[in-house]
């Protein structure tokens, strides 16, 4: 059983002070589970991913907090401990160095520090690591590219993104349930409408 | 300010309690609390439902490692109660109502207290916290409830089961005898909130609630053993024993010294300063009449001493005759912490099997159910 109360308590206590932190974390869509949550980091400043605003989807297991919560981008990120495909986070301490003490705000604060120093030598995405390493230059590039195309219009509201897909032509139903099924990454839903 | 101390008897008034007595894991008013040897504390069901049941755990703040799971620290659980009575009180029933949910109990710390009327909650408040003559029927109380007078036997098969024969009852704490909790009606209970609620702008410490079990003193330094009893740090050296010794319980502490436990420290401080400072001087003079810091070779040299093995290491040895089960001085798991209630006296025999797991795990059956529970005879 997740321990309600105490991830309550985390969500009052991270929004609380929202705007120091820029960290921000809410129930996922409409439906009003606890368990099904959606983290929003800022990228760290001097980094390829200043400017972008990256969501995580986060799904607290049954043991929460005796368990990591299970967190993932849903932001497209180029880097080399994050899945390039899946969003999938290489952190130690959302595995086996988890603590009951942490939080989810501590775990999102971390996830925020791996953006600013990546650990190439222990990589999720072996290709981004790769050229992490031999070619640094083009690594940062192609970095900042992924923030100003993904990371910037996640940040626009679900409606804004249902707007533009309806203006494109796609039906709204469709828009809205496409969006849903990605995690509401605009391009991800514009790759789906188009290949049908 | 006077007016929010006149709050009317009934209305639930949420005692604003400091962030140092919030658990970390539950996030809520510690309950029942427990002290990890490096100091840090969690409530009982916390460090339960936190320890690894395969290897070495770890304290959820520091990462210190611990195989042995600590007692309530009733010193702890008496000051919360006369500091928070109101959210203690709904700490109890909250863990109570998960407790029947799930049939495991935790160790009762006293009737008194959960008989739950004013008088009750003075005297229970009054004992002294290491009193081993406690006279309620509890497990907690060490030493009085000593029943590992058995005759181990162990039999053959995969896993080892060592049979006791163990001449006491034990009993479900949900008979309605000992639930006095649900039975009080609303008006007592409303009436006792409107005392306690008086109360908490100036709760009754004692400075005799701090005191150290050795030296009878205010704690200085308070360093808490793993059976929950709480001693002055530089009461816990012995010249002869390399292994710190609980001189209430005679339980020895594993895996070197415990550290300080800083939450009781700096309270102790704030609460009783003068007092506090008094008794840093009287310590550090003591060690400068023995011409060398407070203990400080010895603490070390405890420091250094070998973590003692996990009882998964050699579950059995504790249990064998010739050493005695000198280990378990209640009946109960020393691994994972759930202990059993026993009643004296009433001559009832009972059949406790205990099954060491191939990973350490204990688990017991006896008449009337298998698990981590609790049997009626």
């Amino acid at each position: 059983m997740v321990d309600f109360a105490r991830v309550q308590k985390e969500l009052q206590e991270c929004n609380k002070d929202i705007d120091v932190s820029g960290i921000s974390i809410k129930l996922k869509g409409d439906n009003n589970s606890l368990t099904h949550l959606t983290g929003t980091i800022p990228g760290p400043l001097a980094t390829p991913y200043e400017g972008g605003n990256f969501n995580i989807d986060i799904v607290l297991p049954d043991g929460y907090p005796f368990e990591p919560p299970r967190m993932q981008f849903a932001t497209k990120v180029w880097h080399p401990n994050i899945s390039s495909q899946s969003g999938a986070i290489c952190l130690d301490i959302l595995k086996d160095q988890w603590s009951p003490a942490l939080t989810l705000k501590t775990a999102l604060l971390s996830v925020q520090a791996l953006l600013s120093a990546p650990e190439p030598d222990d990589p999720q995405d072996a290709v981004v690591a790769q050229q992490y390493l031999r070619d640094y230059q083009t690594f940062a590039a192609t970095a900042r590219y992924w923030t100003e195309t993904f990371a910037r219009t996640s940040a626009l509201g679900i409606e804004d993104k249902v707007k533009k897909l309806v203006e494109m032509g796609f039906p709204e139903a469709l828009v809205r349930s496409t969006l849903e099924s990605v995690g509401g990454d605009e391009n991800m839903a514009l790759e789906k409408l188009c290949s049908g | 300010m006077e007016n929010q101390q006149e709050t009317p008897a009934g209305v639930e008034t949420d005692e604003e309690f400091p962030d140092e007595f919030q658990c970390c894991v539950c996030w809520d008013l510690l309950f029942k609390p427990v002290v990890l040897a490096c100091g840090h504390i969690s409530c009982f069901w916390c460090v339960f439902k936190m320890m690894n049941r395969q290897g070495v755990s770890h304290c959820p703040v520091c990462r210190h490692p611990y195989n042995h799971f600590p007692s309530i620290c009733q010193l702890l659980h008496f000051v919360l109660l006369k500091l928070y009575p109101q959210d203690y009180k709904r700490r109890e029933q909250q863990v109570l109502e998960e407790e029947k949910r799930l049939e495991w109990f935790s160790p009762q710390l006293d009737n008194c207290f959960r008989s739950e009327s004013g008088k009750g909650l003075r005297i229970c408040s009054h004992l002294p916290p290491h009193s081993t003559t406690c006279s309620c029927n509890s497990m907690v109380c060490l030493g009085s409830c000593y029943i590992g007078e058995g005759e181990p036997s162990t039999t053959k098969g995969s896993e080892s089961t060592i049979v006791f024969h163990i001449d006491a009852k034990l009993s479900i704490p949900a008979e309605p005898n000992i639930e006095g909790t649900e039975k009080v009606p609303p008006q007592q209970d409303s009436m006792l909130g409107g005392i306690l609620s008086r109360q908490k702008n100036s709760p009754q410490l004692l400075i005799t609630d701090f005191h150290c079990a050795a030296c009878k003193e205010l704690l200085y330094r308070p360093v808490v053993l793993n059976c929950g009893h709480v001693y002055c740090e530089v009461c816990i050296i012995s010249p002869t024993d390399r292994v710190p010794r609980c001189q209430v319980c005679q339980s020895a502490h594993p895996n070197g010294c415990p550290k300080v436990c800083l939450l009781l420290k700096n309270f102790l401080e704030e609460q009783f300063s003068e007092q506090y400072a008094l008794r840093k001087e009287n310590v550090r003079e003591h060690a400068d009449s023995q011409n060398r810091s407070p203990s400080a070779c010895s603490i070390q040299s405890l420091n250094n001493a070998p973590m003692l093995p996990s009882i998964s290491t050699n579950p059995y040895q504790s249990w064998l005759p010739a050493r005695g089960p000198k280990v378990h001085i209640t009946v109960g798991c020393d691994y994972c912490g759930v202990r059993l209630e026993c009643t004296y006296g009433n001559g009832g025999m009972v059949t406790v099997v205990l099954v060491v797991m191939e990973r350490g795990w204990w688990w017991w059956s006896g008449k009337g159910g298998d698990g981590v529970g609790m049997v009626v005879v």
